[in-house]
């Protein structure tokens, strides 16, 4: 699973409209006892809720434009506790916008975010849509996770890593994954939140950006890992497209204690020390540009 | 960190980033290698500004140089301080009246003043290129091909980016950046089938260092700078194609551009270059010359002056709003001395002495100097012939450890001390002395240049690194590759080959400029293989 403290920086950029899940509910909210969020404790008619709550998903998935959209969810959300919901209700009925469409859901709580004090929505309301907000962020991590598996598991990154080890008796596919998967997630996360930080001010989130970067991430790891292997058509017969081993670590100029380039271990290191220096940064930097791949 | 979807950040733009960064701190450690200056300095964008609002990507640096003393004083006898002297006399025994304030301060109108004054530097910018092949592209991803053969060409394209630098910062724009002169000597022989093709040149500084094969050149006459590889407007670049350091020879050719070919010296060009005395050539960078300037980054010459403006020629607006001119600003000005004999101690400590007398109110100091390795070793003979047998400190006087593992370290004095580091650079017979602590000198790069060269990153902590720019990115082509196409016969067909263009704009300048500067200084060294 990626890094919480990554996902809780990256997903959640410093955007005013954006989610955030570190942030506590007011003092003023009322907070949820248990005869509120547990579902035993309900006291409305659950056979009218239920009906009710039908009706709503209808009418969602009856509506095509997102602001209709928005508009439907926060008519629902305020119908929902006029007839006496609880928070486990409406989680429910939040699981099935989260089938809708996500950006409806973050366009709802971010409303909801800059408006904390108009009054229109109750406490409980308000404590609810937070409620709402560590769906969307769950939501947003499983389809991050989901789209980082796909490449992890893809069969021909996996032939390739596994045709590299037979190549070289010390590289261990594990751990070579567990490298590769740190790299994709953070490729993963810093594209999509660039991406978004790119967008129109106001543009909601998107989690299908997720599956886009790891599509591409793909496509450009599999360039990679043919640097360090030859091209999946030569496996087996041609060595000679070995290359740079781009999965090993890039070396860093020596630093001293005090975290500062340190001059005299750079001349130590020599012309020659650091050409390789220079090699291994460029070939991390040429994928397709260091033609290893078009040999 | 790498990102993916679209735009500036995207895989390609890492590429480029990657690349420049490489680039960038291969100067910079060229540059730490090539002489001790560079890692001495700090990386500034302050005070980096555009010339004009509308975006312009030109760039000055401003900076407000202020001196003197401010305010009016009077002394007095101490009665002059109790109010009510200047009153009546008194009508009675402990009684006075009509008790005056004695006009006991100075008029704040008298006080004196100091007034700012601008000195504007502007930024140089300085284009390279070169080119890499498909084909060692592809021998290079190869595991079994020998060397890194494209970190090979870019440390080298690295190693020249800097090789110019240092030249610029020794030697004088003025001369037009100078490698040196040539001897008297000169020969030039036949080389590939071409007569008298390829120059073979002593320099007259004894610095065939300065000087790698593969640079190009030009050869200028001093009179009037005109450049003698150049006929019609046609400009035949000289190429250095050896140096021998046992005989302190260099050699060199020029090269049609048409054809690629080495031209015969003795008549193509209206100089004859293999009859050219030491005194009317001077050979120098590639560079154009409008008239008045080469326009290089601003070096020791530019600001160590005894008269007229700071940056001579390339100083750019009018007179203490832009330009500063030493004579009128004299507090500006660096002592400049003829030596004309060894550098001794005793000399060495009289300069020091000067020098930091003028410069000290100004919060000025000097605690660096660069010469030549010829000097040192000189001063070192120096010394021992003048039996300094112990330190000022009264302990045993020790050679051992002066120069070898860094710079020799004197003591003036009041205690302070002057480290003296050899640098190749240094023209013959120089000595710079200059303040090199405090962030003195500082590699002023425009703020919105530093893509991969930003705070934090790698490159910009490599001491002495420069931000380099390779432009292909600018045109949508991912990483630096910019087809190289064959031109003629009215098309421009594709080759199997790339180039690299790219760019370097900065500028060096010091926080105070004031500093020494020593020539005619004994050389020790050993030539032509003596």
């Amino acid at each position: 699973m990626p890094d919480q403290d990554m996902i809780d920086n990256l997903t959640v950029p410093s955007k005013p409209e954006v989610v955030n899940l570190d942030m506590a509910p007011p003092p003023s909210t009322t907070p949820p006892t248990p005869s509120q969020s547990g579902k035993g404790g309900s006291s409305h008619d659950t056979d009218a809720l239920s009906k009710k709550l039908d009706e709503l998903a209808a009418k969602l998935e009856a509506t095509t434009s997102q602001s209709t959209q928005v508009s439907a969810v926060k008519d629902a959300i305020k119908t929902l506790f006029t007839e006496g919901a609880d928070a486990a209700d409406a989680l429910e009925l939040l699981g099935q916008f989260g089938e809708v469409d996500p950006n409806v859901l973050t366009q709802v709580t971010a409303s909801v975010r800059q408006k904390p004090d108009d009054g229109k929505l109750s406490p409980q309301t308000q404590f609810e849509l937070r409620q709402s907000e560590a769906h969307l962020h769950d939501y947003n991590e499983q389809r991050a996770a989901t789209a980082i598996n796909r490449v992890i598991n893809d069969t021909k990154l996996q032939s390739l890593i596994s045709k590299r080890c037979e190549l070289d008796p010390d590289a261990k596919k594990e751990e070579i994954l567990a490298a590769m998967r740190d790299r994709i997630n953070k490729a993963v996360y810093n594209s999509v939140e660039a991406h978004w930080g790119r967008q129109p001010e106001g543009t909601p989130f998107n989690p299908k950006w997720f599956d886009q970067a790891a599509d591409y991430a793909l496509s450009e790891l599999l360039d990679v890992v043919k640097l360090g292997v030859g091209d999946p058509s030569r496996i087996g017969r041609a060595p000679e497209a070995a290359g740079h081993d781009l999965l090993q670590p890039v070396p860093e100029l020596p630093r001293g204690k005090d975290g500062k380039i340190d001059p005299n271990a750079i001349r130590e290191m020599g012309p020659g020390g650091f050409r390789q220096y220079m090699a291994a940064r460029l070939a991390r930097a040429g994928v397709s540009g260091q033609p290893g791949s078009r040999v | 960190m790498a990102t993916i979807i679209a735009g500036s950040t995207t895989f390609a733009g890492v590429r480029e980033t990657e690349y420049n960064e490489v680039i960038s701190e291969a100067i910079g450690v060229n540059l730490m290698n090539l002489g001790p200056f560079w890692e001495r300095t700090a990386l500034s964008s302050s005070g980096v500004l555009n010339v004009s609002t509308e975006g312009s990507k030109d760039y000055i640096v401003n900076r407000v140089y202020r001196h003197g003393l401010v305010g009016v004083g009077q002394f007095d006898t101490a009665g002059a301080m109790i109010f009510g002297q200047a009153g009546q006399a008194n009508p009675y025994a402990g009684i006075r009246l009509n008790p005056v304030v004695g006009n006991v301060f100075p008029s704040a109108a008298l006080s004196a003043d100091r007034v700012g004054v601008r000195l504007s530097i502007p930024m140089r910018s300085q284009t390279y290129n070169y080119n890499a092949v498909v084909t060692e592209m592809q021998a290079s991803g190869l595991s079994w091909f020998p060397g890194e053969d494209l970190a090979d060409k870019d440390y080298a394209f690295a190693m020249k980016i800097a090789m110019d630098q240092c030249l610029q910062f020794y030697a004088s724009g003025a001369a037009g950046y100078e490698f040196c002169k040539m001897t008297s000597g000169v020969t030039s022989t036949p080389s590939g089938g071409v007569a008298d093709s390829l120059l073979t040149f002593v320099p007259d500084n004894l610095a065939p260092w300065r000087f790698e094969k593969g640079q190009r050149v030009d050869f200028r006459l001093v009179s009037t700078e005109a450049r003698i590889n150049e006929v019609g407007g046609t400009h035949y670049m000289g190429l250095i194609v050896g140096v021998d350091y046992t005989t302190n020879e260099v050699k060199a050719m020029c090269l049609s551009p048409a054809t690629g070919a080495a031209v015969d010296l003795a008549t193509t060009f209206a100089t004859n270059l293999n009859t050219a005395a030491d005194s009317t050539v001077r050979i120098t960078p590639c560079s154009n010359y409008d008239g008045t300037n080469y326009y290089g980054i601003a070096g020791l010459p530019a600001w160590v002056v005894n008269s007229g403006d700071l940056l001579g020629n390339e100083a750019i607006g009018s007179a203490d709003k832009g330009k500063l001119d030493v004579d009128t600003h004299a507090h500006l000005k660096s002592i400049i001395k003829a030596v004309s004999g060894p550098l001794t101690e005793d000399y060495l400590l009289k300069v020091l002495t000067l020098a930091r007398r003028a410069y000290m109110k100004g919060g000025g100091d000097i605690d660096t100097a660069f010469t030549t390795p010829g000097v040192i070793q000189n001063y070192r003979e120096q010394k021992r012939v003048q039996s300094y047998i112990a330190t000022q400190s009264g302990g045993p006087s020790s050679l051992a450890n002066e120069g070898f593992k860094g710079p020799i370290i004197i003591t003036d004095h009041n205690g302070k001390t002057l480290s003296i580091f050899a640098d190749d650079w240094v023209e013959s017979g120089t000595l710079w002395m200059h303040r090199l602590g405090g962030g003195n000198w500082q590699r002023l790069v425009a703020p919105n240049l530093t893509d991969g060269f930003g705070e934090g990153s790698t490159a910009a902590s490599v001491p002495g690194a420069l931000p380099f720019h390779f432009i292909a990115s600018y045109f949508g082509f991912p990483g630096r590759d910019l087809p190289l196409y064959a031109t003629g016969g009215g098309t421009n067909d594709p080759t199997l080959a790339v180039q690299r263009p790219g760019f370097l704009v900065y500028q060096l300048a010091p926080k105070d400029p004031r500093g020494v500067k020593l020539t005619g200084l004994t050389e020790s060294v050993v030539t032509n293989g003596s």
